[in-house]
């Protein structure tokens, strides 16, 4: 179970970072959709999207794009975006993925003639 | 919702974040919680099975708060606790340059060479408001009409002192008139 959480934790970056770079999102509606998309994968404690988000802002990768107040419930959504420097760590991530993605498919594929 | 609040007030214990980011982050996680239990919990759920729901999603609030804290960075926090007291720290400095300069000590400044080589054009003065306890050989700056003076102490008496000026001769300078007694001295280079 350890080594599940460590290893979702560690891809968990680049898809808050793949979210973001569609548009901008508050944090519970990442939450839900990175829990929608992976098909509940990702649906660790909600929680941990945060500590997350704050060091993504503090790397310069997501900013706070804007405030805004839901009509509904009167609930102050922040807004996350990607910066320049976000797209490009993204970048980066997708390239490391599909080197790794390549590589365990060799390993782990079964061979056909 | 009291569970709610207890579970902010445990993550924000252990965070301990600088006042501005606790609000944004109290508010935040707890816009979430609100959506989160709004879409999960059914009305009559008891209080402590709210509690364990609010803990079994969202994650352990010590551990949260201390990642939330390694997120934020705990010496920028330390920084950004400290930079508040700083507005403060300074008006009390300016208010207590200001009374001791008022009350205490005033600098001059030496604008001729008249009581050189004791004291040259360019030296700054500190002087001493406060003491009346003039002696022999004090340099000390008293005040004319309009302007103020120094000199040398020649001799004390009870109701004035008389004062050395060198070239310019003896002045007999009444208490009232007298400045101060300068007790520091940086020569110009």
């Amino acid at each position: 179970m350890a080594v599940k959480t460590q290893f979702l934790k560690g891809c968990a970056r680049t898809l808050v970072l793949k979210v973001l770079s569609e548009r901008p999102m508050y944090g519970y509606e990442i939450a839900r959709e990175l829990a929608r998309r992976s098909e509940n994968i990702f649906e660790l404690g909600q929680g941990t999207l945060y500590p997350m988000l704050y060091s993504l802002e503090g790397k310069g990768l997501i900013r706070v794009s804007s405030e805004e107040k839901d009509p509904q419930t009167g609930r102050r959504r922040m807004y996350y975006t990607l910066t320049r420097k976000g797209r490009e760590a993204l970048a980066e991530d997708l390239d490391t993925w599909k080197a790794l993605e390549h590589g365990m498919g060799l390993v782990l594929g079964e061979a056909c003639a | 919702m009291r569970e709610l609040h207890d579970y902010m007030d445990r993550i924000m214990r252990e965070a301990d974040l600088a006042p501005r980011d606790e609000k944004r982050v109290r508010r935040e996680l707890g816009d979430h919680l609100r959506d989160l239990m709004q879409s999960r919990v059914a009305p009559e759920i008891s209080n402590e099975e709210l509690a364990m729901t609010i803990e079994r999603e969202f994650g352990d609030a010590e551990e949260l708060g201390r990642r939330i804290a390694r997120a934020k960075g705990r010496f920028r926090t330390y920084l950004k606790k400290e930079a508040r007291k700083l507005p403060v720290a300074v008006a009390v400095a300016v208010v207590l340059a200001i009374a001791i300069r008022l009350v205490w000590v005033t600098p001059f400044r030496a604008v001729n060479n008249v009581l050189a080589p004791a004291v040259s054009k360019g030296d700054l003065l500190l002087v001493n408001k406060l003491s009346a306890d003039y002696r022999q050989h004090d340099i000390v700056v008293f005040r004319e009409p309009d302007r103020a003076v120094i000199g040398i102490v020649k001799e004390v008496g009870s109701d004035e002192i008389v004062v050395d000026r060198r070239a310019e001769g003896d002045r007999r300078v009444p208490r009232d008139m007298m400045v101060g007694r300068v007790f520091d001295q940086w020569r110009r280079r």
